[in-house]
């Protein structure tokens, strides 16, 4: 069986916006979301799970802008309906999947993320063969 | 994630002194409390007490520049008479633009003293 492809491709405008041809500042941060940040967000399982629709909507708001750091700019902009829906009180099924929907794609994002880092790590340190086991 | 990129943004600026990064409203305003600062770079939502809040409770407010993911904000930021408003996630043209506005208005304010760097600090 194959795996899914991701489903978004980086929004490298938005990367070349914040970084310009900084590599190396572009893979600090990289670095930072998929060491810190995602693991992090699994938090926001416990928020839904508890039906802490306002810890969810906190949750969501704090993230959204990591997201689009890492060039996740649909993915960013889904942690904001959550935020609003959240925020609005809507159906507790509707905000749960939407947040199940951005979580899975946040998920599928994480290769193509990991790989982008290797790729600016690279870049960075032009010497180093493998710069991050 | 934003405050580390603020950081490294602070850190490359040619003017700027880093003089420290807070992790709270709370950490601010002791550290405001001990020392001078010239530019804060201020999350408006931050645990506990937000921005805003720590603005109304000091007694000097140094120039602020505002940093906040929500454009809501931009009324109450007005009357707080900040420097200037970054949204998240600030790209360094911005922040640059942000800066020079604030170096500007020092120099303005400062015309007739003997020029410094600006120091600051960010939460």
């Amino acid at each position: 069986m194959f795996p899914n492809p991701p489903p978004y491709t980086l929004d490298r405008d938005r990367l070349s916006d914040l970084y310009g041809g900084d590599a190396a500042y572009a893979a600090d941060l990289f670095a930072t979301f998929l060491e810190i940040v995602w693991p992090e967000m699994a938090l926001m399982e416990t928020h839904v799970a508890r039906q802490n629709w306002l810890e969810l909507g906190r949750a969501a708001h704090k993230y959204k802008p990591s997201l689009g750091m890492v060039g996740l700019s649909e993915l960013e902009a889904q942690l904001l309906r959550i935020e609003v829906a959240a925020k609005n009180s809507l159906q507790p099924e509707q905000i749960e999947a939407l947040y199940r929907q951005c979580a899975l794609e946040i998920a599928q994002m994480i290769p193509t993320l990991r790989a982008e880092l290797q790729r600016l790590l690279l870049q960075a340190n032009p010497g180093s063969a493998n710069p991050r086991p | 994630m934003a405050r580390k990129s603020l950081q490294r943004l602070c850190e490359q600026h040619e003017v700027l002194d880093l003089l420290a990064v807070c992790e709270s409203a709370r950490e601010a305003h002791e550290l405001l409390a001990a020392q001078e600062v010239d530019l804060i770079l201020l999350d408006v939502e931050m645990p506990e007490q937000s921005g805003f809040e720590l603005l109304a409770q000091l007694a000097f407010v140094p120039q602020v520049v505002l940093i906040t993911s929500k454009t809501e904000y931009a009324f109450d930021a007005f009357q707080y008479q900040v420097t200037d408003y970054l949204q998240k996630p600030i790209t360094p043209p911005r922040f640059k633009l942000a800066i020079e506005k604030v170096l500007d208005l020092h120099r303005r304010k400062n015309a007739v003293q003997r020029p410094s760097g600006t120091k600051s600090t960010s939460n």
